[in-house]
């Protein structure tokens, strides 16, 4: 027992251990994950914002342009004015039923006006600004921006469809980038996560720019801006994270290695307290069993020369009754300490049977003649009439005297009234004997709990009754090592007992 | 002498109207080349529209300035650049009256606002700022400007001078960086009334971006080649933000029949048919600004009258925040001799038209120049330094000599100096004459 269960616990405390070590570098490397996500949806989020801040300044050039527009026409204004004073309109242009009305290349346009018709015709012819095809919609339609591509680089276009005529107004790009510029510098945008951000135009200028660049970077994301600034890219470079895996895993790390060692602890703390209480326990019947012996020690002193001096007072018969009663209770107390020996030896796992030949129906005489005093002071009769055709057997004598006593013991102090009827027969190498009294018997439930040690059922009949509960679970445990069983009858009234026990005849003994 | 001439006209203007509450700041002719034309053959001629603003205003009825200054702090302006540009952006600031506004901004890698745009209560903390500006990387000189045109656009008003005033020493190397998106960005702001002045300091900034940008919002332009210089060219830059007389000047020439435009010297303008349309941002008290264009003229489909053209000026007043208009007409003779057209002539167009032909030629100059033709650079200028100096001895006109003069000194300078330089030079030159900015 005390190795199995040391055993036992260090296998336990290492399984789990292990289950805790497992899940915490799952809950790392999880934690890494999702920082990492985390850090690319910051750095995802500020590219968006840079892109919402181009579209709000495109929507609000759009707005105004097209507001401008409105006015000088219900003003009766021309709109081929607009690109003179409007800070946003470089040029205007109109388109009619798929044609550029204005500007025409005809005499009388000025040099920029013939070269804005040379920009604008092959766009116009290839249908590349026919805008969609009229939704029915309440309102104006929309307005809608072109891009594209003419010598000196990018050029943009905002249409408006206005009473079948399509309107349209180059916008001074420079203006437009320098409204990004200004929005991103005085709301900053600021770099993601200590990292950089960058806004390239078409051709690649740097147009905006915060944080400083990082050599080698964690996260590199870039994100194309909406039409009509589709050619722009908006990019950020974040450094690698802190400390990537270490942090998270050396934290589970230690976390581990500390309840490992608490568990360790707390195991150790364990075993030693049991260990502690075992050898207490040891100690306990060590002590009971020397007190025990240096008790009989005296007692068979006391006990023979009490015989010696009754064989001399056979003349002297009150001298002779107070002998035979030192002889009764040196006896009893005899019978008490073999008890408990036995019962530190069953402890320990030490008690055994010693078998040798004798007569085992005067052995169980002699006990029930012992008792036959004691059961007549209380009005009790004893019937017992062995009658044995083989009483020679080999049979532990002690042991069988200890289990009859116990028993009879057990009848004196609880049955007090009525009679008490013994049995004894012969089955082949066996013997059989049944007790019966007269007493309370033993309460429904409890059969099993007599046996076990220190048990003593209370009831009102037996209090004050001394006794050590340990007398019949010795009696058993003796019986059965002799082969044989002590068992509870079901009696109607009463307590009866059967003791069975092998005691093989004397001349089938082995070596007989 | 053209101030004597200017406050005779002013008396006689005045007497002639009767002396009305205010003058018109600006007056206006239309002066052909010639007042006496062939009878018989077509000739091209120059015609010349100016613009005299009358006389600088007063500080107390000047219109309030609105002014940004953008200095370059990249890492080419350290040392003594950086601080003299700093001392004469304070110079400039202390000519600034409690009512003006001022914004200073700083650029290197990015843009900053030093001082953002505020009315000139406190002089002391605006210059403690600008002292605190300190070296920096690269060149973002498009951020510089947006954000100068940022601050400014805080109190623009068409009653301001709304100005900015751009300092670079270097090339811009952040964000849009070529001449023609600087120039789109400089004419959609003079649209704004904001006017760009740029101050190249040194010899690595781009000339032709600087001009440009300067160009298109009608700014002024200088090459500042030592930062010693800087003091004074705010200085001259912030007397004439100090001296606007008219802002959004729109002047529409209209050819009567018989008379064709075919092109315009120096300005940029537009050519419509029979109409000739220039914008300027604003006329400077004491000063004159000209629209220069060659015309043909047919005389036998002139008119009656004989007018050649009609020029309407259009243009905000200031000092009495109203929309001023004003108009002139200009008409010739005919003649059978040469003697009387020759005799005819109109001095001071046919300066100017020298003027703007050398402004030409200096342009072309520069081209060949930049293909590595050096020697033929030079050969134009000395063409043109010829030409303009036999038309001086011809017309008798002493000024033309002063103008070949400049001409033959840019082809030495072609010749002689590290081209770096010679260019910036002959750019700032140009710049000079074709917006007919005071040196």
């Amino acid at each position: 027992m005390s190795r199995r269960l040391p055993a036992l616990l260090a296998i336990l405390a290492v399984l789990f251990v292990v289950l805790v070590g497992w899940l915490g570098s799952r809950l790392a490397f999880e934690d890494v994950r999702s920082l990492e996500t985390e850090r690319r949806s910051v750095v995802e989020s500020r590219l968006m914002e840079v892109s919402e801040r181009a579209e709000s300044v495109l929507h609000a050039v759009s707005q105004d342009v097209i507001r401008a527009a409105d006015t000088t026409l219900m003003e009766g204004g021309s709109l081929r004015e607009l690109g003179a004073h409007h800070p946003y309109v470089a040029r205007y242009f109109e388109i009619e039923r798929g044609k550029l009305r204005y500007p025409s290349g005809a005499a009388g346009e000025s040099a920029a006006e013939r070269d804005f018709h040379e920009m604008l015709r092959p766009l116009v012819q290839s249908g590349q600004l026919a805008g969609a095809v009229a939704e029915k919609q309440a309102g104006a339609p929309a307005p809608r921006w072109h891009s594209f591509n003419w010598r000196d680089g990018l050029h943009l276009l905002l249409l408006v469809e206005r009473g079948g005529v399509t309107a349209g107004f180059e916008v001074h790009k420079a203006r437009l980038l320098s409204d990004i510029v200004v929005t991103l510098e005085r709301q900053p945008v600021r770099p993601p996560l200590n990292g950089a951000l960058e806004l390239r135009t078409d051709d690649g200028a740097v147009l905006f720019r915060a944080g400083a660049q990082t050599k080698s970077p964690g996260i590199r994301r870039e994100l194309s801006l909406n039409h009509p600034l589709q050619g722009f890219k908006v990019s950020a470079e974040v450094p690698p994270a802190a400390s990537g895996i270490r942090a998270p895993l050396f934290n589970a790390t230690a976390g581990l290695v500390l309840l490992a060692v608490t568990i360790m602890l707390i195991v150790a703390a364990v075993l030693r307290e049991q260990r502690r209480e075992l050898r207490e326990a040891e100690e306990r019947l060590t002590f009971v069993g020397k007190v025990s012996h240096e008790l009989r020690t005296p007692l068979t002193s006391i006990r023979l020369y009490a015989e010696l001096l009754r064989e001399r007072l056979d003349d002297e018969p009150s001298a002779a009754e107070h002998i035979d009663v030192i002889v009764r209770e040196s006896e009893r107390l005899s019978r008490l300490i073999g008890n408990v020996l036995r019962f530190g030896e069953s402890e320990r796992r030490t008690l055994s049977v010693k078998p040798s030949p004798g007569d085992v129906g005067a052995t169980v005489s002699a006990v029930v003649d012992f008792y036959r005093p004691s059961f007549g002071s209380h009005g009790m009769t004893v019937t017992y009439s062995p009658s044995l055709r083989q009483p020679e057997r080999v049979f532990d004598r002690d042991a069988i005297t200890q289990i009859v006593h116990n028993v009879l013991s057990n009848c004196e102090k609880y049955a007090r009234q009525g009679s008490v009827r013994i049995e004894m027969r012969e089955q082949g190498d066996d013997i059989a004997l049944e007790i019966y009294d007269e007493g309370p018997g033993i309460a429904d439930g409890l059969e099993e709990k007599v046996f076990e040690p220190f048990f003593r059922v209370s009831s009102s009949l037996t209090d004050g009754v001394a006794g050590t509960g340990i007398g019949l679970g010795i009696a058993r445990e003796l019986a059965r090592l002799h082969g044989g069983d002590l068992i509870i009858l079901p009696t109607e009234r009463g307590l009866g007992l059967r003791l069975t026990f092998r005691a093989p005849a004397a001349m089938n003994a082995p070596g007989a | 002498m053209n101030r004597l001439k200017l406050a005779a006209a002013l008396i006689g203007a005045v007497i002639a109207a009767g002396a009305p509450a205010h003058a018109a700041p600006v007056r206006l002719s239309l002066a052909p080349g010639y007042k006496v034309l062939p009878r018989s053959e077509r000739t091209t001629i120059p015609i010349k529209v100016s613009l005299e603003g009358i006389s600088v205003p007063s500080p107390t009825t000047r219109p309030t300035a609105n002014v940004a200054i953008v200095i370059d702090r990249s890492g080419s302006m350290s040392g003594e650049k950086l601080e003299q540009a700093k001392s004469a952006a304070i110079t400039a600031v202390s000519m600034l009256g409690p009512d003006d506004i001022v914004s200073v901004i700083s650029y290197d890698d990015v843009a900053q606002v030093v001082v953002p745009a505020t009315k000139l209560t406190s002089k002391e903390q605006i210059n403690d700022q600008i002292r605190r500006i300190s070296i920096g990387g690269n060149t973002a000189l498009f951020a510089g400007v947006s954000l100068g045109a940022a601050e400014v656009a805080k109190f623009r008003d068409s009653n301001r001078v709304n100005r900015i005033v751009l300092l670079s020493d270097g090339l811009a190397n952040v964000g849009p960086s070529t001449p023609s998106q600087l120039g789109d960005l400089g004419a959609s702001l003079r649209k704004d009334g904001v006017a760009v002045s740029t101050i190249g300091l040194g010899l690595g900034y781009n000339e032709d971006l600087m001009t440009k940008l300067a160009q298109r919002s009608d700014g002024n332009h200088v090459f500042a080649e030592r930062a010693t210089d800087l003091a004074q060219i705010f200085r001259r830059e912030f007397g004439d933000i100090l001296s606007v007389v008219a802002q959004n000047v729109v002047v529409t020439v209209t050819c009567r029949p018989g008379t064709r435009p075919l092109r315009v010297l120096g300005r940029d303008a537009e050519i419509y048919g029979d109409r000739v349309v220039t914008r300027l941002n604003q006329v400077y008290g004491g000063q004159e600004k000209y629209l220069l264009f060659e015309a043909e003229v047919d005389p036998t489909a002139l008119s009656d009258g004989r007018e050649l053209a009609a020029v309407e000026l259009s243009y905000w007043d200031p000092a009495v925040k109203q929309q001023m208009v004003d108009n002139a007409r200009a008409a010739v003779e005919l003649a059978d001799s040469r003697a009387a057209v020759d005799e005819s002539i109109d001095r001071q167009t046919f300066a100017a038209y020298y003027t703007q032909l050398a402004s030409i030629a200096s342009d072309q100059a520069i081209a060949l120049a930049d293909q590595g033709k050096r020697d033929d650079a030079v050969r134009l200028l000395e063409q043109n330094a010829a030409v303009a100096g036999s038309a001086a001895d011809k017309l008798n006109m002493p000024e033309l000599r002063r103008q070949a003069e400049e001409s033959k000194k840019q082809g030495l300078a072609i010749r002689n100096e590290p081209y770096e330089k010679a260019r910036k030079q002959l750019k700032y030159e140009q710049y000079l004459w074709e917006n007919q900015q005071a040196r």
